[in-house]
């Protein structure tokens, strides 16, 4: 026979408790707490153990049991095996394809460039605008990103924090917004990041670990120029909520960013600005 | 002795295989790590008491873990999965502690 279940519950559990005129203890209703301790050991190792020796299963039972358990064992094992390398195999197939993708982007990109200016050019050549209305023309070209542009303007360069793996030190899309919108406040009539015009519809974001510009990934450096009277950008771009942001950003992570002013800077197009679904409203 | 041999196998297959778990069971390790623990410190309990049982170990160590990644899963679906995750930890450290408590005293006598 087996001693007596446990004596630690015994000890734990005070026996003189106080207990109210029905015989039920005062603290019967904070039982939760009581009942954890008490009851730590689940109750049915002393059931079982009070109920006295078990009969041994049966080896048919063992063996039956020890089968599926090694069955069980043995396909995680080969799930394991086979899995690693089908992983790395999807990895490298989504990475190529990736990197396959981008440079068809890219393709396709310039080919939208060289046709949008070639268009500019047969619409020049075929003399269907007036004088008038193609200046408006490239007024509205220059103004919307749809036409490069040239003149004096600022460049900004910035470098990521000198420790990347530093939460904050890296640049992110928020910066470069902030840069872009400080350099239109400050008066830039064109600009571009890492050669990717802005246009109105020129998304800045963080797509993964990289920083996109109209849906391209960027690496730093991260240059962003604009076009402006040079004096007058560098000055208000100091004093706008962009340059106070990088100079925050440079006072705690450490991102180093520079500021020059430029005499001349070429701007290329934002191609595939046209549209297709929107009209003009009557 | 088996046991020995089988947690040693265990261990080497755990660091030769590093097994890893689908991303979508992956929230519901860690309670269920609690709860296997708390199933350890009971049977080894039970042991020093004499009353320890290989049939109630399994079954306990195997419920509990199934048990506290179901309440935990259940609390995810109806969006208090953090809080139900807190009182498991809350239940399950108190009966560890206890167990542990008590496992001291029967073993160093203080």
């Amino acid at each position: 026979m087996r001693p007596a279940p446990s004596v630690d519950a015994a000890a734990d559990d005070p026996v003189d408790a106080p207990t109210d005129a029905q015989g039920r203890r005062l603290d019967a209703s904070m039982d939760l707490l009581r009942t954890l301790r008490l009851e730590a050991v689940d109750p049915e190792y002393a059931a079982v153990a009070a109920r006295g020796p078990r009969r041994p299963p049966r080896p048919v039972t063992v063996v039956a049991l020890l089968g599926v358990v090694g069955v069980v064992l043995g396909l995680t094992v080969a799930t394991q095996l086979r899995a690693a390398p089908a992983t790395a195999v999807e990895r490298a197939d989504l990475i190529a394809r990736i990197t396959q993708a981008e440079a068809d982007q890219d393709v396709l990109r310039e080919r939208a460039v060289a046709l949008s200016v070639e268009n500019d050019a047969l619409t020049r050549a075929s003399g269907g605008l007036d004088a008038a209305t193609a200046a408006e023309r490239d007024r509205l070209g220059v103004l919307s990103g749809t036409l490069a542009v040239t003149g004096g303007g600022v460049r900004v360069t910035l470098e990521d924090g000198p420790d990347g793996s530093v939460r904050g030190s890296r640049v992110v899309d928020t910066d470069l917004r902030m840069v872009a919108h400080g350099l239109w406040a400050a008066g830039a009539e064109a600009v571009a990041i890492n050669g990717h015009r802005l246009s109105t519809r020129t998304p800045i974001r963080n797509a993964g670990d990289a920083i996109t510009v109209d849906f391209r990934s960027l690496s730093a450096p991260y240059v962003v120029e604009a076009i402006g009277d040079p004096t007058t950008l560098s000055e208000a771009f100091a004093a706008s909520e962009g340059g106070r942001w990088l100079a925050g950003l440079a006072e705690h992570y450490g991102v180093a960013w520079t500021l020059t002013q430029e005499r001349a800077l070429t701007l290329g197009a934002d191609p595939g600005l046209g549209t297709e679904r929107a009209e003009r409203m009557r | 002795m088996y046991a020995i041999l089988g947690l040693v196998l265990g261990v080497a297959l755990g660091i030769w295989l590093q097994p890893s778990l689908p991303p979508q069971v992956q929230p519901y390790l860690p309670i269920a790590i609690v709860a296997a623990l708390d199933a350890v410190f009971g049977g080894f309990r039970s042991y020093l008491d004499r009353l320890f049982d290989d049939r109630v170990f399994v079954v306990s160590f195997v419920s509990n873990v199934l048990i506290a990644a179901l309440i935990v899963w259940v609390g995810d679906l109806i969006g208090v999965g953090a809080q139900l995750s807190t009182a498991v930890v809350v239940v399950l450290g108190i009966r560890i502690f206890t167990n542990a408590a008590a496992i001291r005293r029967k073993l160093f006598h203080a």
